[in-house]
């Protein structure tokens, strides 16, 4: 499959007066045309960062992207500035995003149709009223009923998910190549969640976009995504295709993640166990592998002795893990 | 929409009604009397008695009120004690002289001090920012007359740019009026201008850091849009309560800058009355600026509901 997002070595950092977070620590993802990447992890993993990098939209101080390469149809989105016009054609144009918030992510003092309509206009240079029925179809494709009334709406008018699909509305307006999602279901009920996920799916189907999942949420992800990427303090440390990594996950942290939540298909009176501890302080990283301290599997005098560990071929279709048990191990088997 | 604006009319006058009876009681509580300042040392128990009479000074103080709220109905506000001139005449002739300084100074105050806020909050942490900032508390800081007399001093006295002081109506000489005004509209204008400055630039702060602001970033909005029309809508609605705050002070405040540049305006006469104890000129200035301060916060409420929908539509 054709690469349409390759992000390589990505290094982001914050710089705070508790010193250098390292919230996006040489982290390599690809994403091909037409297909749904879901990235997991921890609140604080980076996940966000990480695309937040991807369109330079980092808080600026006291966040930086140091170093990395974001090849996006085969140019580097890195070498033009963050406020360049370049980057203001892809971001909306070519890369959409949706956030966490339907909430709080839309102008509460701007109609709907104002922000739709200004998306498009912008991308499309279309004259004001020929956007705004763009808006109309816009808002009508994503299932939103009475769309000439809504686009008068104001966002406090509406419930989370309509908020929701108003998003993805204009993500869909401007014809994106890709949807970055970030967490965007987490604040909605669980009907509504499938809903938004299926507007999302139809979309790739339809128009061959691609998608990225940023998630906490495992059980989402397992039903919609081709590939997932784990994410721990700021590094990816297990990737692979959804049906590898849930049948045979290799890092202790993604087994432990899939052992924390509760499924349908499991054995009765299975316990749910929880990841102990809490992520660690990006701040302060050890040179160590950086789930040591909540590992259940760590051998001693192995895993505490080694500096932290890189992806490695884990097991066919791609599959890779970061972590000592699946190198050092079975070499020393 | 008719019963908010209903609610807020009738709250209007009920400020109204208690600034009123507020003034009223105040200025009888001075110590100091009028009847004996106007007529002087010499004049006789018998000739006081008669001019209080004149007055209605002689009833007790509730009639007294009630008589003068009734004669305001009327249009008439009585006569100064002093001099016998009708306050309404003083009213006409000096409102419209404070009036010409202060609508220009809100004007001047609240667009340079908006202007200067999201410059300085989209700059921030530049030298532009720093010295914004400098200026802004160097004029919440330092005193108005101080500004207003080094001004003269400077412009005035060393450079011959402006006149030393008085005031020309715009009617008679246009030219006249701004060379007259500029200073004095200028040092009214400062204290609006730093306060607006100084809360438009954090409003704008905090507003650019909101999930909707990176949105429209996310969507690849110009930067001129994302400022002008995501951030600054939102962040000008606290605004709004401050400029509806600014307009008492520029009515009431100029009385400083009135005094420093002898404008016979309503400033000036508000002094005068004070210190000769003129209870209606005192009590006619006070309901004056209140009305303005009444009106204005009304105002305010009027353009909450354009600038915010929200509340627009709760007024249905």
């Amino acid at each position: 499959m054709e690469k349409l997002l390759d992000v390589r070595n990505l290094r982001t950092s914050f710089f705070t007066s508790d010193g250098e977070v390292r919230a996006v620590n040489d982290v390599s993802f690809h994403v091909g045309a037409g297909e749904v990447v879901a990235i997991v992890g921890e609140s604080g993993c980076g996940k966000s960062v990480t695309q937040m990098s991807v369109v330079q939209l980092v808080q600026s101080p006291p966040g930086r992207i140091l170093g990395g390469e974001v090849i996006f149809e085969g140019e580097d989105l890195l070498k033009y500035p963050r406020k360049s016009r370049k980057m203001m054609s892809i971001r909306g144009a070519k890369i959409a995003m949706i956030f966490q918030e339907p909430m709080t992510s839309l102008n509460p003092v701007l109609t709907v149709g104002s922000q739709l309509s200004e998306v498009i206009r912008t991308h499309t240079g279309a004259r004001r009223k020929d956007a705004w029925n763009s808006g109309i179809k816009a808002l009508e494709s994503v299932g939103i009923p009475d769309p000439e009334r809504r686009m008068k709406s104001y966002p406090f008018e509406m419930s989370g998910g309509m908020r929701q699909r108003v998003m993805i509305a204009i993500a869909a307006a401007c014809n994106a190549k890709l949807i970055i999602a970030d967490e965007p279901t987490t604040a909605l009920d669980v009907t509504t969640q499938a809903q938004v996920m299926e507007l999302l799916l139809s979309l790739v189907k339809e128009r061959g976009t691609s998608l990225i999942i940023v998630t906490h949420n495992l059980g989402l992800v397992t039903r919609y995504a081709d590939r997932i990427y784990v994410m721990y303090a700021g590094k990816i440390v297990e990737s692979g295709t959804t049906r590898d990594l849930l049948t045979e996950p290799k890092h202790p942290y993604t087994a432990g993640l899939l052992r924390s939540v509760p499924r349908l298909d499991a054995q009765k009176d299975v316990d749910l166990v929880p990841i102990k501890g809490s992520p660690p302080n990006l701040a302060e990283l050890d040179w160590r592998c950086a789930f040591l301290p909540r590992c259940r599997c760590a051998l001693e005098g192995t895993c505490d002795k080694l500096k932290q560990p890189v992806l490695a071929p884990a097991g066919e279709r791609e599959h890779f893990a970061a972590c000592h048990l699946l190198t050092e191990v079975s070499e020393n088997d | 929409m008719f019963g908010y604006f209903l609610k807020r009319i009738l709250v209007s006058l009920l400020t109204l009604i208690l600034v009123s009876i507020f003034a009223f009681s105040i200025i009888h509580l001075l110590p100091g009397d009028p009847v004996k300042l106007a007529l002087g040392e010499a004049a006789t128990e018998e000739k006081i008695a008669q001019t209080k009479e004149e007055f209605g000074l002689d009833k007790p103080q509730a009639v007294q009120y009630i008589n003068w709220v009734r004669n305001i109905l009327k249009g008439d506000f009585g006569r100064s004690i002093l001099t016998r001139e009708r306050i309404t005449d003083l009213l006409k002739t000096r409102l419209p002289i404070t009036l010409s300084l202060s609508i220009p100074a809100l004007f001047i105050g609240v667009l340079t001090g908006v202007f200067a806020g999201v410059v300085s909050a989209v700059k921030r942490g530049t030298l532009l920012d720093n010295s914004l900032a400098f200026f802004a508390n160097f004029c919440l800081g330092v005193p108005q007359f101080w500004i207003a007399i080094m001004g003269v001093y400077v412009l005035s006295r060393e450079l011959h740019l402006i006149p030393l002081q008085g005031y020309v109506s715009p009617s008679e000489s246009f030219s006249g009026f701004v060379s007259h005004a500029i200073w004095p509209v200028i040092c009214i204008s400062l204290s609006a201008f730093a306060v607006l400055a100084r809360q438009t630039r954090s409003n704008v702060l905090e507003v650019i850091q909101q999930d909707y602001v990176r949105t429209a970033r996310a969507n690849g909005i110009a930067e001129r849009s994302v400022i002008t029309k995501h951030t600054l809508k939102n962040a000008l609605i606290p605004v709004v309560t401050l400029i509806g705050m600014q307009m008492r002070v520029l009515v009431g405040g100029s009385i400083i800058v009135e005094s420093v540049f002898n404008i016979s305006g309503l400033g000036n006469l508000l002094v005068r009355g004070i210190n000769s104890r003129d209870y209606f000129i005192v009590e006619a200035c006070v309901l004056v600026i209140s009305i303005v301060t009444v009106l204005a916060n009304f105002m305010v409420d009027i353009a909450y509901g354009f600038l915010d929908p929200r509340i627009r539509k709760s007024w249905r």
